[in-house]
């Protein structure tokens, strides 16, 4: 029993060893992989599964490891792990150089056609006035300028008589004012006297919100307000709607030069550093001295905005005390800020929401 | 205004190019606008005299003149009608002078006889309108045959066009002008210089044309003057006159309006000339229009008055529209012999009442209404005679009529010196600022020392209050403020430094709002929308189309009923807007508008309710999302993507859109949109605004021609504002520990339920195991077995939705085991719930 048995065992021992052999001859040294030119993944990972696969011939000799003479199988087991070491450094070798390979192809052949739109493209974009107002309001921002906001039906008073209009005024002739029906703002419609002397209209300036700014706030402060207003002008060089930009600063001790100081900054800031910048006396009630500052352009000055310190008698309709405090305000419209900007010609162009206009910003 | 640069020159000592003057009248506050050069071309042309006149040889209507121009006799071929006899002085264009019209004369040949030049009209040479025969000088004018044109005329000048603010009615005389120019070039205006009356009052006592004024009026008219000739010859003006009026656009009429105008742009004062005959009663009365009583005035309208109107009246009836205009029926015709010249003051606020009610804008009124100069009454008054006796001949009858009803005596300023550098940041000497407001007419009475200032050494100059008396023909000076303008303006804007104010950091935090709008505009066009900006005001007719009138707030006075009421909703303008790009071939647009909406006011509200609102409209074709088959649901399902997109990007978090409840269903959130394709968006239990298909009536009424695929958003500003307050900063979480497993679950269910109800019972299902659930498929059973040509009959209500739910416990790994489980347990309830019967 026990002779069989050893003659058994030495006869697997011997089919083993046959069988080890072989597969060293064809394993070792990179040889499974050797007849094989300028194999794929696929070629490479078929040999290699006819080694080491489930049904590999070395998975199927290592399972046969357990039948061999216990003081045999350490030694038969490295030798089938040589093979097996073997050939995964081979094979991850010659997928590696597969992989260079297909990488070195495709650098020398691939292509796609970049030249094709790319995809699902959203082309959204801001209005001019809106990029011209984002501008102003960040430069101003950067002063130390907030931002305020006020309604676009206003009081008459607001827009008028509080910034030191004079009644009955030609002054008013420069803005001339679309009125509200009086009934629609409030209490009741009570006839013809009412509408004689309209309380409410459209703002002709945001010079309102500095009126309102200044009843809600105290001294010293510095604001912007960016907005719509309306005047009754329809032309190819006046919109009866535009966008104007106010700016208002009170502080104990400002002056003309600083207001030049910031206004040469801003218009540098918005036309570049080399813009020609004039300044010269003009009128607005609200502002004295008054002034209007022109940019040198195409060899020509171009009005820009207006300005001037805050007139004293604004200061007294509010409630602040003319003698201790004092401002400067300055108005300019964003409508030609942004046609300079953009080279728009036609100031229809802004307000006539011609897709083809829209879809250039 | 238009101003002649020579005539400037003169009066202020000036010696300067048209251009510097312009320069100079622009940095002083008096924008010029535009310069017009003009006399240039005709200054070689000559007086010449007619000698005789014979038919030309072959051309009927041809005249051959000889002219002597001085020195020799020449024939020019001429086919005027009006050649004046022998001796008669016109003017010769020889070869190479320039017409108005740019033609250059060259010799020529006309029916075979050579033309030395061309006898020109008025026109031609660009001295006046008249076009309708030769030019031809008369007694009142200078000039011998072979003088230059240039010689005899103010010829070649340059016409300022400028803008005059309405504080300086004082600029629109050349005086006024004058006085800033000389002193800005320093030097000494030259007032001109008025004849003595030829003819003094008193040596004619039985003049016909004794005049009493009566001023019932006085707070309208403070002061009124007159002076009465008579024996004068209304004839047309002298040429240089004619020429001057024409280059500032005032039309020459004869001699006496003529000197009327001239005196008002000399010293900026208007005149009113009568036809003393016929005024009747001897009497002139500035009084108040009666209710009924109506005028016909010089512009031919009979013109209904009303009490606030001033009027000029005689004994009868009215003559004139105080300050404004003449009436027809006191008018000088070419018979008048007795003339009336009325120099007065009116109240300016009186005078723009009537201007504007009676819709009448003139030379008189513009200047009455702005502030004339009531101290120069006198003196141009005494002017106008003077001139009008030159050119007119005619005596002075009786005294010059002076009334005061109201004394207007020069008014006094004071000026504390030091508030000069304070205002301007630059320190301008006392001796400067008296030099500038004494050059403009102040007189400075008196200068007191001013307390001590804290510091301890006040400049002995410097630190005093000035009492400045201020010229009668600046109204405008009225306080401290306005002489520091006056110095600043005349030293010149560009002298004072540029500096930065120090930084004085906002004390009061930003308000959310520019900054929320500016997010919203901004996400809006990263979100591929492009923005409009629509007027505010539309037209009602727009409104009811689109289903949002009618309007509540309107305008009095619009420009057309086109823009005569206030928007409501950013609906009609995004529509228009987008109908426009579809006519420009433009298949499919996507817009947003920022903007003002305008509702009723409150009950005791002074003001319109004004509303900040974002309008989202999209129109055309766009992707399937969902497999639908529904064009609509296409356009609807893109806007509510972009609109969560957008308010998740202001919101900082995609929003959870609160479905509307059992009483909300059906009932539309806004009379624009498909009462059953539109929801309200509600977020955190504020209502955002509304989105959904445009009312398919809305979209027929504006003749959109796709009328299946526009879909509208309108968000409130204030409700997003609120929102985001009361979320406040986002918080970030923890991250998950562990891994998550997603499950698929599709259901059949009735087209009538919800998908998000669906999710929300699946989700509670869970408890609290499922971290999300998502839509991901939906397939429409009705429409699919019509399409298998079963005519919908077997999926007829049905939709199949895929739902895709993630599963995480924050405590431990999920097993596949413990997922299975709840997952079937979901699976049980759900179909439990919205199990579709059989059928």
């Amino acid at each position: 029993m026990g002779e069989s048995d050893d003659e058994g065992a030495s006869e697997r021992l011997k089919a083993f060893d046959a069988e080890l052999e072989q597969l060293e001859a064809g394993g070792l040294h990179g040889a499974a992989f050797a007849e094989l030119d300028a194999p794929t993944e696929h070629e490479l990972r078929e040999v290699r599964a006819k080694w080491l696969g489930p049904q590999g011939s070395v998975t199927l000799l290592m399972k046969r490891l357990p039948e061999l003479p216990a003081e045999h199988r350490r030694q038969r087991g490295q030798r089938v792990n040589a093979i097996k070491r073997n050939i995964e450094e081979c094979f991850e070798r010659a997928l590696q150089e597969e992989r260079n390979q297909q990488r070195k192809l495709d650098l020398e052949h691939g292509r796609i056609d970049v030249s094709w739109p790319g995809r699902g493209r959203r082309l959204g974009g801001l209005h001019p006035l809106t990029r011209t107002m984002r501008e102003l309001t960040a430069i101003l921002g950067s002063f130390g300028f907030e931002i305020a906001d006020g309604p676009e039906v206003d009081l008459y008073e607001y827009n008028f008589d509080k910034l030191g209009f004079p009644p009955d005024h030609p002054a008013t002739d420069m803005q001339d004012s679309f009125f509200v029906r009086r009934g629609d703002a409030g209490g009741s419609v009570k006839g013809a006297a009412d509408v004689a002397a309209p309380r409410t209209l459209l703002r002709t300036h945001t010079s309102t919100v500095q009126v309102r700014e200044m009843l809600r706030r105290k001294p010293p402060f510095a604001v912007i307000a960016p907005g719509a207003v309306y005047r009754r002008d329809d032309d190819v060089t006046h919109s009866p709607m535009f966008f104007q930009l106010e700016g208002l600063l009170v502080d104990e001790d400002v002056n003309f030069a600083e207001l030049k100081g910031v206004l040469s900054l801003l218009l540098r800031r918005i036309f570049g550093d080399e813009v020609p910048v004039r300044f010269r006396p003009s009128y607005f009630p609200f502002v004295e001295p008054g002034g209007e500052v022109d940019i040198g352009r195409d060899g020509r000055w171009m009005e820009i905005l207006g300005c001037g310190m805050v007139h004293p008698v604004v200061f007294e309709q509010v409630g602040y005390d003319a003698r201790r405090w004092r401002g400067f305000a300055f108005g300019m419209g964003i409508d030609r800020i942004t046609m300079l900007k953009y080279g728009i010609r036609d100031i229809r162009l802004l307000y006539g929401n011609d897709w083809r206009f829209l879809a250039q910003f | 205004m238009r101003a002649s640069y020579r005539w400037l020159c003169e009066l202020a000592g000036v010696d300067a190019t048209a251009e510097v003057v312009a320069e100079r009248l622009t940095s002083l506050g008096f924008e010029v606008e535009k310069l017009t050069a003009c006399g240039d071309g005709v200054a070689a042309v000559q007086v010449v005299e007619v000698r005789r006149t014979m038919p030309h040889p072959q051309r009927d209507k041809l005249q051959l003149v000889e002219v002597y121009d001085g020195a020799v006799e020449r024939s020019v071929v001429c086919g005027a009608s009006n050649v004046p006899a022998a001796g008669g002085r016109v003017l010769l264009a020889g070869v190479g002078v320039t017409l108005a019209s740019g033609k250059t004369l060259e010799a020529r040949e006309v029916g075979g006889v050579l033309s030395a030049g061309m006898l020109c009209s008025e026109a031609e040479l660009g001295l006046g309108d008249d076009a309708t025969g030769l030019c031809v000088l008369g007694a009142a004018d200078v000039g011998k045959a072979g003088d230059r044109l240039a010689a005899i005329l103010p010829l070649e000048d340059t016409v300022l066009e400028l803008g005059i603010t309405p504080n300086r009615p004082d600029a629109l005389g050349h005086i006024g002008l004058a006085r800033e120019l000389a002193l800005s070039f320093g030097k000494t205006l030259a007032l001109p210089k008025i004849a003595a009356s030829s003819n003094p009052a008193s040596s004619h006592p039985n003049g016909a044309v004794p005049i009493e004024v009566r001023i019932e009026a006085a707070a309208r008219c403070p002061r009124y003057t007159a002076a009465a000739l008579r024996e004068v010859r209304v004839a047309p003006s002298p040429l240089a006159l004619r020429y001057r009026l024409h280059t500032l656009g005032i039309r020459p009429i004869h001699n006496v309006v003529d000197v009327t105008n001239w005196i008002l742009m000399l010293w900026g004062q208007p005149l009113h000339a009568f036809d003393a005959s016929k005024l009747r009663g001897g009497r002139i009365v500035v009084r108040h229009a009666k209710s009924s009583e109506t005028l016909r005035t010089l512009d031919g309208v009979e013109r209904q008055l009303r009490t606030d109107d001033l009027l000029i009246a005689d004994a009868e009836r009215g003559v004139a529209l105080a300050g404004i205009i003449g009436g027809a029926n006191s008018e000088i015709d070419a018979h008048s012999r007795d003339v009336l010249i009325e120099c007065a003051y009116f109240e300016p606020r009186g005078i723009r009442r009537t201007a504007r009610a009676a819709g009448l804008s003139t030379d008189a009124s513009h200047r009455f209404e702005r502030g004339a100069d009531p101290g120069v009454l006198r003196l141009a008054l005494a002017h106008a005679v003077a001139e009008i006796q030159r050119l007119a001949g005619g005596v002075v009858t009786g005294e010059v009529v002076d009334v005061v009803a109201q004394e207007l005596p020069p008014h006094r300023v004071a000026l504390d010196y030091p508030a000069v550098e304070a205002t301007l940041g630059v320190d301008i000497r006392p001796a400067e600022g008296r030099r500038i407001l004494e050059g403009l007419g102040c007189r400075i009475v008196a200068a007191e020392a001013l307390a001590a200032s804290v510091d301890g050494s006040p400049d002995s100059e410097t630190a005093r209050r000035w009492q400045v008396e201020v010229p009668t023909w600046r109204p405008d000076l009225q306080r401290g403020i306005d002489l520091i303008e006056e110095i600043v303006r005349v030293y010149g804007y560009d002298r004072i430094p540029v500096r930065l104010p120090r930084l004085r950091p906002a004390v009061e935090a930003p308000a959310p709002l520019p900054g929320l709008l500016d997010r919203l505009r901004l996400g809006a066009a990263n979100l591929g929308l492009r923005e409009a900006v629509n007027y505010s005001f539309v037209s009602p007719r727009l409104l009811e189309q689109c289903g949002v009138g009618p309007a509540a707030v309107h305008l009095l006075n619009p420009l057309s009923e086109e823009q005569s009421v206030m928007r409501p909703s950013l609906l009609p303008g995004l529509l228009t807007t987008a109908r426009l790009a579809h006519r420009h071939q433009v298949e499919a647009v996507q817009l947003f508008e920022v903007g003002h909406t305008f509702q009723a006011a409150a009950s005791n509200a002074a003001l319109p309710d004004e509303r900040w609102e974002l309008g989202v409209l999209l129109s055309g074709p766009f992707g399937r999302w969902l497999r639908q088959r529904d064009a609509t649901a296409d356009a609807v399902y893109e806007l509510k993507g972009l609109v969560e997109s957008l308010v998740a990007q202001v919101l900082g978090g995609l929003p959870e859109v609160a479905l509307p409840t059992e009483a909300e269903l059906g009932v539309p959130p806004f009379a624009s949109l498909h009462p059953r394709k539109s929801v309200a968006l509600i977020v955190d239990g504020i209502r955002l605004g509304v989105l959904g298909a445009v009312h398919p009536d809305v979209l027929a009424a504006l003749d959109f021609a796709r009328a299946e695929d526009v879909a509208y958003a309108q968000l409130s500003v204030a409700a997003l504002l609120e929102v985001a307050a009361r979320r406040g900063t986002r918080q970030a979480q923890s991250l998950p520990r562990f891994p998550s497993v997603s499950r698929d679950v599709t259901l059949q269910l009735s087209h009538q339920v919800p998908a998000a109800e669906v999710a929300r019972a699946l989700r509670q299902a869970t408890d609290g195991l499922c971290e999300s659930v998502e839509l991901v498929d939906v397939y429409d059973m009705e429409s699919a077995s019509r399409n298998h040509g079963e005519d919908g009959k077997i999926g007829v209500g049905l939709v199949n939705l895929t739902f895709r739910l993630l599963y995480r416990d924050p405590q431990e790994t999920l097993t596949d085991l413990r997922v299975d489980k709840v997952h079937a347990e979901v699976l049980r309830t759900v179909q439990q719930r919205f199990a579709v019967p059989r059928q």
